[in-house]
């Protein structure tokens, strides 16, 4: 598990963070409550398989700028570069671990169609993580997409020139 | 479809997480810059898309104070070819993009979007989206169930944000 992180300072030091706080600058409740959503995500969620999750979604959201950076802590919890390549390809490449294809497989179908995922996807994390696993893995990939899709919205709704950086 | 629950009664997210989400969820339905009809069409075209039982059994008193009824909510499904205001079909446009294809919004939504709705009123369309999409844990959870077996309930939320029934 990731250590205790700081909701005041904990950034991923990408561009959805920019964008998010750039946009609730004039609404510090709402960006305080994502911050520490965004925070408590990180600390119960193994912070490798919710990187490689992470990473999925801008894959498949076209959010590219989330793509060049990595969320601190993640290399040094394991998280590996030649792994993270082959994304794309997780369902045939051998790089990935049970743990990380049952939640990647998850993380896909929730993102395109959350009311088509099957019992035998949930059970396969459940499997992997237990059952509370199961419940702060499923909330936890929510913030994370969450914060994506606001700050494709955001960037496009009001001009931010990072949108496609 | 198999609703049988995907988790025991009573297992939740870690309480910092879930304690973090609600906090959010209250943080953003506060806010008043919306109208309430557009915020319930909205509510509803999430309810749809993610195909949740709980929220399809909501109605908000906000909403029907504000003249929503089961007319106007049975257009939200067709809006396109619905006698919807323009304001509101822009705004389930909206829906529809930020919960699909974010990155993929026309030039032309975009124009109705700022033709309809102020600044304010986006940033609250957008976060409400995104605060009704919480609609994703339970359902891929199978928790989503209905208040009320079999008949519409009535939501409202406190000044703090917190939810309730009527």
């Amino acid at each position: 598990m990731a250590t205790t992180r700081d909701a005041t300072t904990f950034s991923t030091g990408t561009a959805t963070d920019q964008v998010i706080a750039v946009t609730l600058a004039e609404h510090p409740a709402i960006n305080a409550s994502l911050q520490a959503a965004h925070v408590a995500a990180w600390e119960v969620v193994d912070p490798v398989v919710l990187e490689l999750c992470r990473l999925r979604i801008a894959h498949l959201l076209g959010n590219t700028a989330e793509l060049v950076v990595r969320t601190p802590g993640t290399t040094a919890a394991g998280l590996d570069e030649t792994t993270v390549q082959q994304l794309p390809s997780w369902p045939t490449s051998s790089a990935f671990t049970a743990r990380q294809r049952a939640c990647l497989a998850f993380c896909e179908q929730s993102l395109i169609d959350v009311s088509n995922v099957t019992n035998e996807q949930t059970e396969a994390i459940s499997a992997e993580l237990g059952v509370q696993g199961l419940a702060d893995f499923v909330s936890a990939l929510l913030v994370i997409e969450q914060r994506q899709r606001l700050r494709l919205a955001w960037a496009q709704l009001f001009d931010d020139e990072t949108v496609n950086e | 479809m198999d609703h049988e629950r995907r988790i025991p009664k009573g297992v939740r997210a870690a309480a910092s997480l879930d304690r973090a989400l609600a906090g959010w969820q209250a943080s953003v339905v506060v806010l008043d810059s919306l109208d309430p009809v557009t915020t319930e069409l909205v509510r509803l075209r999430a309810a749809a898309h993610h195909d949740c039982r709980t929220c399809k059994s909501l109605r908000t008193v906000a909403g029907r104070d504000a003249g929503v009824d089961e007319t106007m909510t049975a257009k939200v499904d067709r809006f396109e070819t619905s006698d919807l205001p323009e304001r509101h079909k822009v705004a389930l446009r909206f829906a529809d993009v930020m919960m699909t294809q974010p990155a993929h919004m026309s030039r032309e939504l975009k124009h109705q979007l700022h033709q309809h709705f102020s600044d304010a009123e986006l940033l609250e369309l957008s976060l409400d989206v995104m605060k009704w999409n919480y609609q994703k844990v339970p359902v891929a959870l199978r928790t989503d169930t209905e208040p009320v077996p079999g008949q519409l309930t009535m939501l409202a939320f406190d000044q703090e944000g917190r939810h309730y029934f009527v």
